[in-house]
């Protein structure tokens, strides 16, 4: 990790010399999580990927702005939460009425295991039950790693708050999911 | 609710300083309802993990833009020694022409013509012309630029359209075979049960 840190200043020094080439290196490294991070929120292919051309573009025109190399990940993020709820507003009656979509055939069944696919299914529907501000706040910590302090800054929130969220967020989670029998999860 | 002295949730993530973690882990180890909440922490995490990052469809990358890199002359004025410089070079050269090459001979001065005395009006014409012609050359350029792209983001749509379609129609297909099946068996059944 601290090589990688090194790294990534050493390419954010080198793209803040108008070095493109370093440019592409650096977001060859992000582009999978900040795709997928994308991904979690606005729960769509295609839009996951133009927010996510949107947030490496608005980073390279600000690279300058950038006060601390080594809070690369924390400011990436930010800009990509910032686009993410931007498209979220945009987009909120299409994703109200995606969310409100009933499908039964989804629901597990209460004896059986299920297999990997249909665990999918459940994790995601049960993601899709939390406000978009529980989702984030899960997607930083379980799916990206963050501390509670980064989360803080990428969130625009004190410290607290994003802890809240998250911790409400896995509650209703632990509701949901813990009573699904899968295999290899006992 | 658990009865740890310091919040599970932090302890199961890893943010609890030393102290405050080693209590917590002494308290674990007499406490059957807080190690239970923690494994419940433990599978839900699991289960939110067994979701796997997908790849991004296409890859991202940026090409360095002709059209916004700065011109010479821009770099130049944009940087203080080698302008200061170039001023230098001007002015000993203007003091060099002024030196040797305008001094004024008494022979020939009778002969030189007048300077061509030019019309402010007539200079400022010519300058208008010229911008506005520059202007039109780089607008045109622009736009051709601009309908360039356009037409590269028609054409990607356009071909992830018709992927999409051929996707659909395969799909279709598929279902009509399925379907054609179920007929088959659902007449043999019949006709078997009318024998």
């Amino acid at each position: 990790m601290i090589f990688r840190e090194v790294e990534d200043r050493d390419l954010i020094e080198q793209a803040r010399r108008d070095n493109v080439e370093a440019y592409n290196l650096l977001v060859s490294r992000w582009e999978k999580r900040i795709y997928n991070y994308l991904l979690r929120l606005v729960k769509n292919r295609e839009d996951a990927l133009d927010l996510s051309q949107d947030v490496f573009l608005k980073a390279y025109q600000n690279l300058r702005k950038l006060e601390d190399p080594s809070r690369f990940a924390p400011w990436l993020y930010r800009i990509a939460h910032n686009e993410a709820y931007s498209a979220l507003r945009k987009n909120r009656p299409e994703t109200d009425l995606e969310d409100a979509e009933f499908e039964p055939w989804l629901e597990p069944g209460p004896s059986r295991r299920m297999l990997p696919i249909e665990t999918s299914i459940a994790v995601e529907r049960a993601l899709k039950t939390l406000s978009d501000d529980q989702r984030e706040a899960v997607v930083l910590k379980i799916y990206q790693g963050f501390k509670f302090e980064e989360m803080a800054v990428i969130l625009g929130c004190p410290v607290s708050t994003a802890k809240s969220r998250l911790y409400t967020a896995l509650d209703l989670l632990k509701t949901t999911l813990t009573s699904v029998p899968v295999r290899g999860v006992e | 609710m658990n009865c740890s002295p310091f919040d599970l949730k932090d302890y199961f993530f890893g943010e609890l300083p030393v102290a405050e973690r080693s209590a917590t882990e002494s308290h674990l180890a007499s406490c059957p309802r807080c190690r239970e909440e923690l494994a419940r922490l433990g599978d839900t995490r699991a289960l939110l993990m067994s979701v796997a990052d997908e790849e991004p469809p296409r890859r991202i990358a940026f090409v360095s833009d002709k059209v916004f890199e700065p011109r010479w002359w821009q770099r130049v004025w944009n940087s203080g020694p080698q302008l200061g410089f170039a001023a230098s070079a001007m002015l000993a050269t203007a003091i060099l022409v002024h030196g040797f090459a305008l001094r004024p001979a008494a022979a020939t001065v009778a002969t030189q013509s007048p300077a061509p005395i030019v019309d402010a009006k007539t200079m400022q014409a010519e300058i208008d012309r010229r911008v506005e012609a520059k202007m039109a050359t780089v607008l045109a350029d622009r736009e051709a630029q601009q309908m360039e792209r356009v037409m590269d983001v028609v054409n990607t749509k356009a071909r992830l359209l018709d992927s999409k379609r051929r996707e659909d129609l395969v799909l279709v297909g598929e279902y009509l075979e399925r379907f054609e099946k179920r007929s088959q068996q659902v007449t043999k059944l019949v006709n078997y049960a009318n024998e």
